[in-house]
């Protein structure tokens, strides 16, 4: 009788160039259509700025910078009233969309290397 | 990384009997395991486990509801011949995933292609998410957190959620300091709600941080799940011998040093990668420094790791679900595995 093979047959990696575990999440913008757009998003006015850097009309808004998701092939996803979104450097200046009635930063205290 | 890690200067052949034992044994273990957090919960002796009063229930109920879980590795100690001896299991937050399932993979493929190893990781990696998926909202997103200064975490974790996106999960990372509370209700940084969590960190880290209270109330479902606890505490060990007095592949465990005549190792009930370990031998003792040890210690029967070449190798294999799934070899060159150990790649024919 054949013996049963006990490696996986392929392996694929969809996530590939971000699982070396040297690599961080990367910072996104979301672009907006109207100051309006971006307010609906960010609430707070101070948040969006117009866009001063030629990558779209000068009508448009930009919202702040923060760590959203991506799609699998890593580009990121806009928020819900953005048009496009794009990758920045450089660490986020908001850490999300919308009202500050979330805390944050109630788990990570303990943190050193979690495994084992 | 200082120093090597992946070592492919030496490899490890086993025969297939072997990797039969190794995988027989395991499985056993497991279910050893299973049957030792059942009989925890009837008996409710979360005490002996330094488990928080407010989260007893909640691990009670985990279990009751035999909440999913994904994977863990159980260290063994094993010269080839005889029994494999446990010496402890990584039940909560094992690593070393990504070198065990996809580089000492790769490596096999360049260096023995005619060979075998006992490595099905990848796909029973995809295979569990899948399952997992199924039994969960059907609009459910899974979120992977791990700390934010570990590369090595970010790296097992971006792995896993490589599998999850793969088994067609919506797969989204952040890391555990940037988990909000709405009041209601875990929600990430979009402010969608947080409904199934992987989270590579411990349980007892997140039990004792300010949004620890908020974890019984169960907005979340957590992988690793909170029953996990009780197998990944040291504790087990003695639990373990206590219900399989005198398994071949079991050490003798108890709560008292003083029931070993001599020799002994002393874990710490909570702890990584080798911290607070003491080795007391005959002739003397060996000690790895840390910052573990405060809800007490467990003294477990001393196996001593294989010695070749001055290298000593535990093997670490890994359940995936409630299967057997492989295994990675670490090195080091003293008889405590550590963080900085190397892994050794391994084949069979």
């Amino acid at each position: 009788m054949p013996q049963r093979r006990r490696r996986s047959a392929a392996i694929t990696l969809v996530l590939a160039g971000t699982i070396s575990g040297c690599s961080e999440p990367v910072a996104q913008r979301d672009a907006y259509q109207s100051l309006a757009d971006c307010r609906r998003d960010w609430g707070e006015p101070q948040a969006c700025e117009p866009v001063r850097d030629k990558r779209y009309a000068p009508s448009y808004f930009y919202g702040p910078s923060y760590y959203g998701s991506s799609f699998p092939d890593g580009r990121p996803r806009a928020s819900r009233h953005a048009m496009d979104a794009f990758h920045v450097a450089g660490s986020p200046s908001h850490t999300s969309p919308g009202s500050s009635s979330i805390r944050r930063g109630g788990f990570g205290s303990s943190a050193h290397s979690s495994g084992s | 990384m200082g120093g090597t890690y992946w070592d492919e200067t030496a490899c490890y052949a086993f025969s297939a009997d072997q990797i039969d034992k190794l995988e027989a044994v395991s499985a056993e273990l497991h279910q050893l395991c299973l049957a030792a957090a059942d009989h925890v919960v009837r008996e409710r002796r979360f005490a002996e486990f330094a488990i928080p009063e407010p989260l007893q229930g909640l691990v009670a109920e985990s279990w009751r509801l035999r909440e999913a879980t994904l994977y863990g590795r159980f260290d063994l100690s094993w010269d080839g011949a005889g029994e494999p001896k446990l010496l402890e299991y990584n039940a909560d937050t094992p690593t070393a995933l990504l070198e065990a399932s996809v580089v000492q993979w790769h490596w096999l493929e360049d260096t023995r292609p005619d060979a075998d190893q006992f490595n099905s990781l990848h796909e029973k990696l995809i295979e569990r998410w899948q399952a997992i998926r199924g039994a969960a909202p059907e609009s459910a997103t899974l979120h992977f957190a791990c700390a934010k200064d570990s590369d090595e975490d970010l790296g097992n974790v971006e792995y896993l959620r490589d599998c999850a996106l793969q088994a067609d999960w919506d797969a989204k990372q952040l890391f555990i300091d940037e988990l909000g509370w709405d009041g209601r209700r875990f929600v990430d940084l979009e402010q969608q709600p947080v409904q199934v969590l992987f989270k590579l960190y411990p349980w007892e880290w997140l039990a004792r941080e300010p949004f620890g209270a908020h974890l019984p109330a169960r907005s979340a479902r957590l992988i690793e799940p909170a029953w996990k606890m009780l197998l990944s505490n040291k504790a087990l060990l003695v639990v373990l011998w206590e219900l399989n007095y005198g398994h071949p592949n079991l050490l003798p465990a108890y709560f008292d040093e003083r029931r070993f005549a001599g020799e002994y190792a002393r874990k710490p009930l909570l702890a990584r990668e080798g911290a607070n370990v003491t080795l007391q031998r005959r002739l003397d003792r060996v000690h790895q420094p840390g910052d573990y040890g405060e809800e007490g210690f467990v003294y477990q029967g001393l196996a001593p790791l294989p010695q070749f070449d001055g290298r000593y190798p535990v093997i670490g294999s890994w359940i995936v679900g409630d299967a057997a799934a492989g295994i990675g070899i670490r090195e080091d060159d003293s008889p405590i595995t550590k963080n900085s150990s190397r892994f050794v790649p391994h084949y069979f024919a």
